[in-house]
């Protein structure tokens, strides 16, 4: 059971919209502008609120939300490799080797430190030969940032020690799971952990952390309904589904993502064949004239039919997968509703075209940036370019403030 | 729903926390308030600006005017952003006749956003004032959002009816549109409008919200007479003339414009069509394609030019070939057109001289812009008002940046920079002129050297920035100095005729210019007669359908069938049969013409056309014979590559839109360096994204590794899928699909001194094993003849003597075929030790050894005893 990959004849050819062209005058263009964005909002951070996790971008000041680990410092590096500035590249790592501490008493989401923390170290570690750092004998095999990666997973095993196999949300970086935790967890919460862990064991050699990942991803489709839907929340202790509502969005989504990146990443037909079979399920009830719906994971039967700004990752799986027709028709969806409002809310309502008060927001999220990045590598169709056009300007037109980008919090007063 | 939107909050993970907050304060979130709306347009703008939204106030104005196209925009869409360019451009050219308005659509709590709400920003609408003055109809433009397209769009709009004189006028719009709606209405009798005219003239209009481009007309029919010649029976009926038809329209008199133009859409029947692709989710191609095999021309669609030859032609030819019962009407018509084409041509001499004045006014001010144009390090400066104007306050003329580009094109020739100014003073060749003009600037150069730059403010060139705004504001409107062309006949002069008439031949005159600028006319070049295809698309299962898209705005379409446009003669036009359900595509080779396009229709009918194959771009990086390195094919180089005699090649087939594919790159690469010393082994691979190949190599799943072995081609092998992809499996697939004598010599060539001690300890081990069994089998030999010799002697005696016999005959077969293979094995045994010093001092000369290799395979197949190399393999 190999990854499929689709390939329809003349599929790019004949299916949809295509752009006029654009010079190459204007992609550089674009390009310089991304960049000033990316220094626009790095240089407010560290300007205004390292060592905190966060920036405040309108006040100008930092705080700490998801730890107290300066966050957004390491999420950041391997963006600072991607723009290629070697010199703050390497600032920045002796700066992570010298302060890094996570023997900290404080809670912390399993979640969120693996795939912002876990994530920025080991891509800051792969990355640090390109990025002239001095690598020390064995690399990649070897070096401070990994073994401060394996340090940080090793805080976050505990959360995995439960007789299903799927993490708890919360750990304690020095106790462990903390005394009362809620063995409730969420989809994604569950099985988004393979990518970061797969390749600290790829590298280090110690398989431990890639077996708790691929058994917490199995536990989720070890209980999948009869129907081959899952849930949208877990009991992680029993196994018992906590929330029923199955679709692509918030709660599950990076559970599928993972599947398909995972499955590449790792060589694993395994994980493919898990996406497969569950993307034929979500296709049969959830799929509606290329938008993604809410159903119940027992029956099928749709709950919402509303479309989430998170589910926009769905379309780079599919091109990954290379299903590029399924993608594009997806992707003028959501493009649609971004032109509608500059932004894609939190929510939106499909058979109304709105927004629904309370879930117009948009805290700057990045996946229908990333689908529209794999759309136009698989097909260099410059629709897509133009489509990031689109998502560039209106976020320089609308968030941007002084020392940073700001959440738009409502698309409409 | 309660209970699950509290578990959703309870989710520490991905779960909406940030949807409500920007920051998380200890006084609550700190928000801002959106900032008070920003004029979107410069001051002194053609358009107004209604930036807060008020629609009240727009909607006065828009009752003003008959005519006003309005953008609904928001200032944060990067469409509305760009559209506020050609807006302009649209306005500068129409603002006498039409009322030009954009109104802010997003600005919360406006009353534009309480009152409408738009899907996709910008909406482009036109509004048409109603006889009564006291309300607008409209209707939605949506079509390209480029000055040209919507400059086209309003002429039309402005004359959306065409007065029917006589016979000869309906046969000139038959000529010049696939279908006419003709209307009867008699304006003689009454003195106010007649009844029905309004419906008639607004489903004129609607239409123009169907077909963009010009496929149907619109008729009035005023005259009695002419009215019965036409076979009107009574005033406010409408007829439609089809190609092959006419058809009446019963409910006219009582019919609104919806219902009209419902009916005209419904019964329209044409034998070509221009596919419009917009730039939003559609299947406007996807529906044609479905339906069978098509045939698509690509050709320019200049939107200022009135004639297209190319499409002409095509409508020719698809006239002929849905002439099914061989009307003369249908074929006159396909004749009226050849006829037409060569006056067209004409006409455009004429016109070109008509307006000779107007364009060399126009190239004298692109020549001044030249001249400042430095072309020595192609940089273009010139100023314009920040792309922000419309969020900054107040004064915009104040607020000019200055900006400089630096076209990254190179100029082709020295003397197309060069060019005579003289030569323009030569009436013929002047559209030739501006266009080559036109390719010295850079794009960014010729958006603001065109004297319809938007901005009032504007200069080109920092250095000297007064010429060209001189040359500018000195600009006059003129009219054309001929006028023959446009003779109204010998009437009694009349001012306003007068006008009419110079503003009609300026009008021409700007068509021309702005038209060059896009596109040059392309003309078809016919010398033969074409072949007749008069009702072929009746005889064959295989009818075409015939569509036609826009080369100028859809090229990468015809790219991404494998077309190169830019080789095409006529410009930018080429012609393609896709046929959807057998899977293939066909390309004219040929230049366009009657000729050529006939006959590619005919070939196809008859099978004769070879699929296109497309291919993508050939490598040019060659490998290094040092070098591991996977050598990338392409559909052309493919077969020559791989069939290659004597040549073992080894293909993945990927794409470059696979994730599964971009990690196998390293697993194919092992297995490359590890292979290095099999012989003539070539590591390849070929995207099929790009490149088309034959039915036999076309893969389900990606990616797929096959083999072509070295000799037997046919026998070519693809690695099992359900395998996971490790070097050792494909290793493993690769060494099984080897011919003995390169596994034998893979086999030794991974061999070196210590190996090379055992092999020679295994072959003396093996060599005296052989021996000894060579000696056993002897010894049962013997013994079996030896007892065949006694039953001989004792015939009968035995019970079951035949049966004996016959078994002892058996093993003795068995027997003496087992001597001869223990011979080859030993003899090959003996080969191996000559071959590999036992002294591992000794330097083993990898060429003779693979000679003798080849020389034991050879005597091995000769004696038509194949010892498998894999249990020598096993031995060592």
């Amino acid at each position: 059971n190999k990854m499929t990959f689709l390939f329809v004849y003349l599929q790019v050819c004949f299916l949809m919209s295509f752009s006029t062209g654009m010079t190459e005058k204007e992609r550089i263009k674009l390009r310089e502008e991304v960049r000033g964005m990316f220094y626009h909002a790095y240089e407010g951070y560290i300007k205004y609120a390292y060592p905190y996790d966060e920036l405040r971008p309108l006040s100008c000041d930092g705080h700490d939300t998801w730890g107290s680990y300066s966050l957004t410092l390491i999420d950041a590096l391997d963006t600072l490799g991607v723009m290629e500035n070697k010199t703050e590249f390497q600032r920045v790592v002796e700066l992570i080797i010298e302060k890094a501490n996570f023997d900290v008493n404080i809670n912390v989401s399993v979640f969120e430190t693996s795939i912002r923390i876990l994530g920025g170290l080991l891509s800051g570690h792969l990355m640090s030969k390109k990025m002239g750092v001095d690598v020390e004998d064995g690399w990649p095999c070897a070096g401070p940032l990994l073994r401060i990666s394996k340090d940080v997973a090793d805080k976050l095993l505990p959360a995995f020690d439960t007789p299903t196999g799927m993490p708890y949300g919360t750990v304690n970086l020095r106790d462990g799971v903390p005394e009362g935790e809620t063995p409730i967890t969420c989809t994604a919460g569950v099985g988004t952990y393979i990518i970061e862990f797969g390749t600290l064991s790829r590298l280090t050699g110690d398989p431990v952390y890639e077996e708790v990942a691929m058994r917490a991803l199995h536990g989720i489709w070890d209980h999948r309904s009869s129907i081959n839907l899952v849930g949208n929340h877990i009991d992680v202790l029993t196994g018992r589904w906590a929330a029923q509502d199955s679709g692509i969005g918030a709660g599950i989504d990076s559970y599928f993502e993972y599947l398909v990146k995972g499955a590449a990443l790792l060589q694993k037909p395994e994980l493919m064949a898990i996406f497969i079979e569950a993307r034929t399920a979500i296709d049969k009830y959830l799929h509606h004239e290329d938008w993604y719906l809410w159903a119940t994971m027992t029956k099928g039967y749709v709950t919402m039919a509303v479309f989430q700004s998170l589910e926009a990752y769905w379309p780079g799986v599919l091109a990954l997968l290379g299903d590029i027709n399924s993608a594009q028709k997806i992707i003028f969806n959501y493009h649609q509703v971004w032109k509608q409002f500059g932004f894609t809310p939190e929510f939106y309502n499909i058979p109304q075209a709105e927004a629904p008060v309370n879930r117009e927001g948009y805290p700057l999220r990045p996946e229908l940036i990333e689908s529209l990045m794999y759309l136009y590598q698989a097909t260099k169709d410059d629709t897509f370019l133009e489509m990031g056009a689109d998502i560039l300007t209106s976020i320089q037109h609308t968030a941007k403030t002084e020392c940073g980008y700001a959440t738009v919090r409502r698309l409409k007063m | 729903m309660i209970l699950r939107s509290k578990i959703m909050m309870a989710c520490k993970l991905l779960c909406f926390l940030l949807a409500v907050v920007i920051v998380v304060h200890s006084r609550g979130p700190l928000t801002r308030k959106v900032s008070s709306p920003q004029p979107f347009f410069p001051r002194h703008s053609l358009v107004s600006d209604f930036y807060t939204g008020d629609v009240a106030k727009l909607t006065e104005r828009l009752l003003g005017a008959d005519l006003s196209l309005v953008v609904y925009y928001a200032p944060w869409d990067r469409d509305s952003q760009h559209l506020r360019w050609e807006m302009e451009k649209a306005a500068r050219y129409h603002h006498e006749q039409i009322y030009f308005a954009a109104v802010n659509c997003w600005h919360p709590n406006s009353e534009c956003k309480t009152r409408y709400k738009i899907r996709t920003y910008p909406a482009i609408v036109l509004h048409v004032r109603s006889v009564s003055g006291t309300e607008t109809k409209a209707l939605a433009y949506g079509g390209p959002r480029d000055a040209g397209h919507i400059i086209r769009f309003l002429s039309r709009a402005l004359h959306p009816l065409t007065h029917v004189a006589s016979h000869a006028d309906l046969a000139r719009l038959q000529m010049e549109h696939n279908a006419v709606v003709l209307g009867y209405y008699d304006f003689s009798t009454v003195k106010q409008l007649p009844r029905g005219f309004i419906s008639y003239y607004l489903a004129s209009l609607r239409s123009l919200q169907h077909h963009k481009t010009s496929a149907i007309a619109w008729g009035v029919v005023t005259n009695h007479k002419v009215a019965t010649a036409l076979s009107f029976n009574e005033t406010r009926s409408v007829h439609l003339v089809l190609w092959n038809t006419t058809l009446v329209f019963t409910n006219a008199a009582s019919s609104n414009s919806e219902g009209m133009s419902n009916w005209v859409n419904k019964w329209v029947d044409e034998t070509t069509i221009w596919v419009d692709i917009p730039g939003t989710k559609s299947m406007a191609l996807h529906s044609v394609l479905q339906k069978g095999p098509t045939l698509i021309l690509f050709t320019p669609d200049n939107p200022y030019h009135t004639v297209n030859d190319p499409f002409t032609v095509l409508r020719e030819i698809s006239l002929d070939y849905s002439n099914c019962n061989q009307s003369s009407r249908v074929s006159n018509l396909a004749r009226y057109l050849s006829s037409l084409r060569a006056k067209s041509r004409i006409q455009l001499r004429q016109a070109e001289r008509v307006c000779r004045s107007y364009l060399q006014n126009q190239l004298h001010i692109l020549h001044l812009s030249k001249q400042q144009f430095n072309s020595k390090d192609e940089t273009c400066c010139g100023s314009e008002p920040s792309s922000e104007a419309g969020t900054t306050t107040g004064d915009q003329q104040s607020k000019v940046c200055d900006m400089c580009t630096h076209p990254t094109r190179t100029l082709t020739t020295p003397e197309e920079l060069c060019t005579n100014p003289i030569s323009w003073e030569e009436d013929s060749g002047l559209l030739h002129h501006v266009n080559k003009l036109m390719t010295v600037f850079s794009d960014s150069c010729r958006h603001l050297m065109l004297q319809y730059s938007p901005w009032e403010h504007y200069s080109v060139c920092c250095q000297r920035n007064n010429t060209l705004a001189k040359a500018k504001s000195s600009y006059i409107p003129h009219t054309p100095e001929k006028k023959e062309a446009f003779d109204v006949g010998s009437g009694h002069p009349d001012d306003r005729i007068e006008k009419l008439v110079a503003l009609a031949a300026e009008d021409q005159c700007k068509r021309l210019f702005h038209g060059s600028l896009v596109a040059p006319h392309s003309f078809v070049k016919d010398q033969h007669p074409a072949p007749d295809i008069t009702g072929l698309g009746c005889k064959t299962n295989k009818t075409l359908t015939f569509v036609a898209v826009d080369s100028l705005r859809h090229g990468d379409v015809a790219e991404k069938l494998g077309v190169n446009l830019t080789t095409r003669e006529p410009q930018k036009t080429a012609a393609v049969i896709v046929d959807v359900a057998r899977e293939a595509h066909f390309i004219m080779d040929a230049s366009l013409s009657k000729l050529t396009l006939a006959n590619f229709i005919i070939n196809y009918t008859h099978g004769l056309l070879d699929r296109i194959l497309v291919t993508g771009h050939v490598d040019t990086n060659r490998c290094k014979p040092s070098q591991i390195c996977i050598q990338e094919l392409t559909s052309e180089n493919y077969l020559k590559f791989t069939q290659e005699m004597g040549k073992m090649v080894v293909v993945l087939h990927y794409s470059s839109n696979c994730a599964a594919c971009t990690t196998v790159g390293h697993v194919f690469m092992t297995v490359a360096h590890m292979a290095r010393h099999i012989p003539n082994i070539t590591f390849a691979r070929i995207n099929i994204l790009t490149n088309t190949l034959p039915w036999n190599l076309y893969f389900q799943t990606l990616p797929s590794i096959i083999v072509h072995p070295h000799y037997r081609k046919s026998d070519s092998s693809v690695f099992d899928s359900t395998l996971p992809l490790t070097p050792a499996n494909l290793m493993s697939f690769l060494v099984s699909n080897l011919d003995p004598s390169h596994r034998l010599s893979l086999a030794l060539s991974t061999c070196r001194d210590d190996c090379h001690e055992q092999v020679v300890q295994a072959a003396a081990v093996a060599t005296t094993q052989l021996h000894h069994l060579m000696t056993v089998t002897t010894t049962k030999l013997q013994d079996v003849l030896h007892r065949l010799v006694k039953l001989k002697e004792t015939p009968h005696e035995i019970p079951h003597w035949e049966n004996h016999y016959q078994i002892l005959v058996h093993t003795k077969h068995l027997l003496v075929r087992d001597i001869k293979t223990q011979r080859v094995k030993l003899n090959h045994l003996n080969q191996v030790q000559k071959l590999v010093p036992s002294n591992s001092n000794k330097l083993l000369i990898e060429s003779d050894l693979l000679k003798s290799l080849q020389y034991i395979i050879q005597s091995k197949s000769n004696s038509k005893k194949t010892l498998e190399s894999s249990t020598l393999h096993n031995e060592l």
